[in-house]
């Protein structure tokens, strides 16, 4: 692990947190989310009268509740980080990170609501253009989730035995922007599918 | 050493986002029964933004980061929400 170089006074610092590699990995991600929010958007201006009228079929207070569950689960990555790369306590961080696993488990308990919801009403991908994208999109989404729930995991468990410290937190700063990442893409997904109309 | 976002910093952009997150759910519960389009997309749109921006530059820590890695996720987010703007533009009658 390569710890990031120190700034000199109000310079600011070249590389971003974590590996270069997980940056690389985040940009892959978001451009492959751009594709998806950009071919929603455009096969909704084919026809807004149906996206419209679908929308109104989605729980949008379930929607609300998950982006408020992953701003949390990103705040407490945050401040998980923070304890050890600014006060080097591996104890306090553990538990900041297992709030974060918290909130990423009640986004995935919320969804799964949702899609019982969804699937028990006989609807599929094929239903139509709009259930085509929700499904395919709110699911690709939750399988990112899941994978942060697994990093976050791991995080969790190293920061527990004390693997990180100040001056070598690349793994943990690696996967707490995968996490934010997930955020990220969520704040935007939200507003686009269960509140523009 | 690791570029450090103060702990207050983060605890405000949480509160700030909560708070940006609750105003966008009571824009889709109002939108639903009104056929005002623009004004209130133009609003949705810049709160995602500034909720994007606090992620990006607290919670990723890219704020003292050299600009190209800010440039470009915050990029990703003009890109995003620019295509959204024209693909909504082009939606209106």
């Amino acid at each position: 692990m390569t710890p990031t170089l120190a700034p000199a006074a109000n310079e600011p610092q070249v590389a971003p947190p974590g590996d270069l590699a997980i940056w690389f990995f985040i940009l892959a991600e978001l451009l492959a989310f751009a594709v998806f929010f950009a071919a929603y958007a455009f096969a909704r201006a084919k026809n807004p009268a149906l996206f419209d009228e679908m929308q109104l079929t989605l729980n949008r207070d379930a929607g609300a509740v998950n982006t408020l569950l992953l701003i949390s689960a990103s705040w407490c990555v945050a401040r998980g980080v923070h304890a050890v790369v600014a006060n080097n306590d591996s104890a306090r961080a553990s538990r900041w990170l297992l709030g974060g696993l918290a909130g990423g488990a009640g986004f995935l308990v919320v969804k799964l609501f949702e899609y019982a919801h969804v699937f028990g009403e006989g609807i599929t991908l094929s239903t139509n253009t709009f259930y085509m994208f929700y499904i395919s999109l709110t699911f690709f989404h939750f399988m990112h989730v899941i994978l942060g729930m697994v990093i976050l995991t791991v995080l969790w468990a190293q920061t527990r035995k004390g693997l990180y410290t100040p001056t070598s937190a690349n793994g943990l700063e690696s996967g707490a922007a995968y996490w934010h990442m997930v955020d990220l893409v969520w704040i935007v997904l939200f507003p686009l599918v269960y509140v523009m109309r | 050493m690791n570029p450090i976002i103060p702990a207050r910093k983060l605890d405000l952009a949480f509160a700030i986002l909560v708070v940006a997150t609750i105003i966008t759910w009571l824009i889709g519960e109002w939108w639903e029964g009104h056929d005002v389009l623009l004004p209130v997309m133009a609003g949705m749109l810049t709160l995602t933004f500034i909720k994007c921006r606090f992620v990006i530059l607290d919670f990723m820590a890219l704020r003292p980061v050299k600009f190209f890695w800010r440039g470009v996720v915050i990029g990703w987010v003009l890109l995003v929400l620019g295509l959204i703007t024209l693909a909504y533009l082009i939606s209106l009658p």
